[in-house]
């Protein structure tokens, strides 16, 4: 497909997109479309913010963040494809950059560093499970929730943002590919990788109740794609 | 990851072909080249499954939930922004309860002139007033009297509790606003709020929302600590102390902490005792004093060594399948724990005899002998080694049957034995 191809079929999911004409509201500076876009947006972007950064708190502050930037871009704003893989595309930039912040600054903990969590909390889980304060099937679910989540966040950003928008929001591959700037192969590309990651770090838990960690280490560096 | 970019029984095929198998991404060559070895690789198939199934295993992760206030906090970020940025916006196409929102942002944040005209002199004056409970609302609204507040001061050890449970990640302190503290004289608090930036601005705005959500009569209770607070001395340890409480309730959930806060102030205190006991005795597992390791195993030794206890190669397994038992039925009795007590050191001690129950003395002590047998210098108790490397020169079924002998019998045999190989069942 062309960039040509691709330009007219974004242009006509945009016709049909009802939060297309939201944002075309907004540009108008109209604050009640506006509002109604912080409210259908805000649970998912939170959602794929909040593992990319260590805190709940960081998380918020990047959603805040990323409206921030579509209120001062309103005026730019061009309806070529759907709202929600313009949105995702700021958020992708936001991300980047308090990643970039981060590891300048040291300021912040970089949710993928921190396996700690995950190891206290099963030890604590354990220890309360011992009193038969606890119920067992509720411990198993919650535990593997912890662990799928480690998981992910074990990934590296660029894996772990696909991963996010293809699995939790549903995005195409070429949406996913305007969102983060790549091309449709490279998020394939990404997408793969992140999958065999998910699965070496998954898989022993699968078998024998490992924690993730215990697995082989991830090759987090491998998806330098075009 | 390389280790598994090569599948082990067919090269051709790695991970990555076959999740490109599954999302139907390969040429058509290839995958008919895929689904005949499917037909008859039985460890293909299972790499299939095993790449679905931890695909499938994402849906379990826990949703998130951003704050209640976002849209709120967020719309006032943005309204101060276009403060700064647009002196030229349409007010008037604005709904008015969000222009009553913005402009409560404008007020929050201070910005000068605008925020005069918006507001009334009398409107300024009140959430001038009111800045005190408000600035520290997070931490007061879990305060419900000046004597609670104080009370928190005489709890022992509640701050390093707190700390402990921050240093975890499972208690989170609220977030203080402004870089300096708020001004005790009401001149000052105009002038500070204005030195605020967007984000402590925006989490101004959302402790008025709630502050004022609050009945007047509780509203009026808030004003009153938080005035007092801001005259007192010890203001910095009173609200450190209000601080610490609220990282302990955070931990507790919401029911639990309505719960507590439904108690009279003297059965909370003895449940806050109860959480910082908890709290600390688990961290204490990692910085335990040599004293008190030895105590710890000593006291295993002797509980291993019982009349009746079982015999195992792993001690601590032993012990740990006892704490876990009803202390009316397991081996380990109330007096074998009381007597552990009476051999550590005052401070853990005393934190064991604030636990409400023995099965929560129990858990603490098994969290202690598990942080035992993650450290790297794990303690040998006597002679386990020796009888070990006997033990696993037997045949499996020997292996089984002698675990259900009294120790003193296994030994007895294992030494008997001198690296010969015999039938148990033979001899028995």
């Amino acid at each position: 497909m062309s960039l040509v191809d691709y330009a007219e079929q974004g242009a006509k999911a945009a016709e049909k997109d009802p939060d297309v004409q939201l944002m075309l509201r907004v540009q108008q500076d109209d604050a009640v479309a506006f509002e109604q876009l912080i409210e259908t947006y805000q649970k998912r972007l939170h959602r794929v913010l909040r593992h990319t950064v260590a805190s709940e708190s960081v998380a918020e502050d990047l959603v805040q963040e990323v409206f921030l930037r579509v209120w001062r871009a309103r005026k730019k704003y061009r309806p070529t494809a759907k709202f929600s893989t313009w949105l995702f595309h700021i958020a992708h930039n936001v991300a980047n950059n308090s990643v970039r912040d981060f590891k300048r600054r040291r300021e912040f903990q970089v949710a993928a560093a921190d396996a700690s969590r995950s190891d206290a909390f099963s030890m604590d889980q354990m220890v309360v499970a011992s009193t038969g304060a606890m119920p067992v099937r509720r411990l198993d679910k919650t535990e593997r929730a912890e662990m799928v989540k480690a998981a992910i966040e074990a990934l590296n950003e660029r894996q772990r943002m696909a991963l996010m928008l293809f699995r939790f929001e549903g995005l195409s591959y070429q949406e996913i590919a305007e969102a983060m700037g790549l091309s449709v192969q490279a998020v394939k590309s990404l997408l793969r990788r992140a999958r065999v990651n998910l699965k070496t770090l998954l898989e022993p838990y699968l078998d024998a109740g490992l924690v993730p960690g215990s697995a082989p280490a991830v090759d987090k560096d491998a998806d330098e794609v075009q | 990851m390389r280790s598994n970019k090569m599948s082990r029984t067919e090269p051709n095929f790695d991970d990555e072909t076959l999740v490109a198998f599954l999302d139907g991404d390969l040429p058509p060559s290839q995958r008919t080249a895929i689904e005949s070895k499917l037909r008859e690789d039985q460890q293909l198939q299972q790499r299939l499954q095993r790449l679905q199934s931890t695909w499938d295993m994402l849906l379990e992760l826990p949703e998130s939930e951003p704050s209640p206030h976002l849209t709120q906090s967020t719309i006032a970020l943005v309204t101060v922004d276009l403060e700064k940025g647009e002196q030229s916006f349409r007010w008037w196409p604005f709904p008015r309860h969000l222009l009553m929102l913005m402009v409560i942002a404008l007020l929050v944040s201070g910005l000068g002139a605008i925020t005069g005209y918006a507001l009334s002199y009398a409107q300024r004056l009140r959430l001038v007033k009111q800045l005190p409970a408000i600035v520290e609302f997070r931490v007061l609204q879990h305060i419900d009297s000046w004597d609670w507040l104080e009370m928190l001061t005489q709890i022992e050890y509640l701050h390093e509790a707190a700390e402990y449970l921050q240093t975890t990640g499972e208690g989170s302190a609220p977030v203080v606003i402004g870089k300096e503290p708020l001004p005790s004289e009401p001149s000052g608090r105009w002038k500070w709020m204005q030195s605020l930036d967007a984000q402590a601005t925006a989490r101004l705005h959302a402790n008025v929302e709630d502050f004022r959500r609050l009945s007047v009569h509780r509203q009026e209770q808030l004003y009153d600590i938080a005035d007092r607070l801001l005259a007192d001395p010890q203001r910095e340890e009173l609200l450190a102390a209000a601080r610490s409480y609220a990282v302990l309730l955070d931990t507790e959930g919401t029911k639990r902490e309505q719960a507590i806060k439904q108690m009279s102030p003297t059965e909370r205190v003895a449940e806050i005792e109860q959480i910082i006991a908890r709290n600390l005795l688990i961290k204490y597992a990692d910085e335990m004093s040599p004293a008190d390791r030895n105590a710890l195993l000593d006291w295993i030794e002797r509980m291993r060594r019982k009349p009746d206890m079982p015999f195992a190669f792993d001690p601590y397994q032993l012990i740990i399948d006892e704490l876990v038992q009803d202390p009316q039925v397991s081996l380990i009795t109330t007096e074998d724990i009381d007597q552990l007590l009476t051999q550590l050191s005052p401070f853990p001690a005393e934190l064991f005899r604030k636990l409400p129950s023995e099965y929560e003395q129990r858990a603490i002590i098994i969290r202690w002998i598990l942080t035992l047998t993650q450290q790297g210098d794990r303690p040998k108790l006597p002679a386990t080694e020796v009888l070990m490397n006997k033990f696993q020169q037997l045949p499996r079924q020997d292996q089984d049957l002698l675990e259900l002998l009294p120790e003193e019998e296994v030994q007895e045999y294992l030494q008997q034995m001198l690296g010969v190989r015999s039938n148990l069942n033979g001899d028995s």
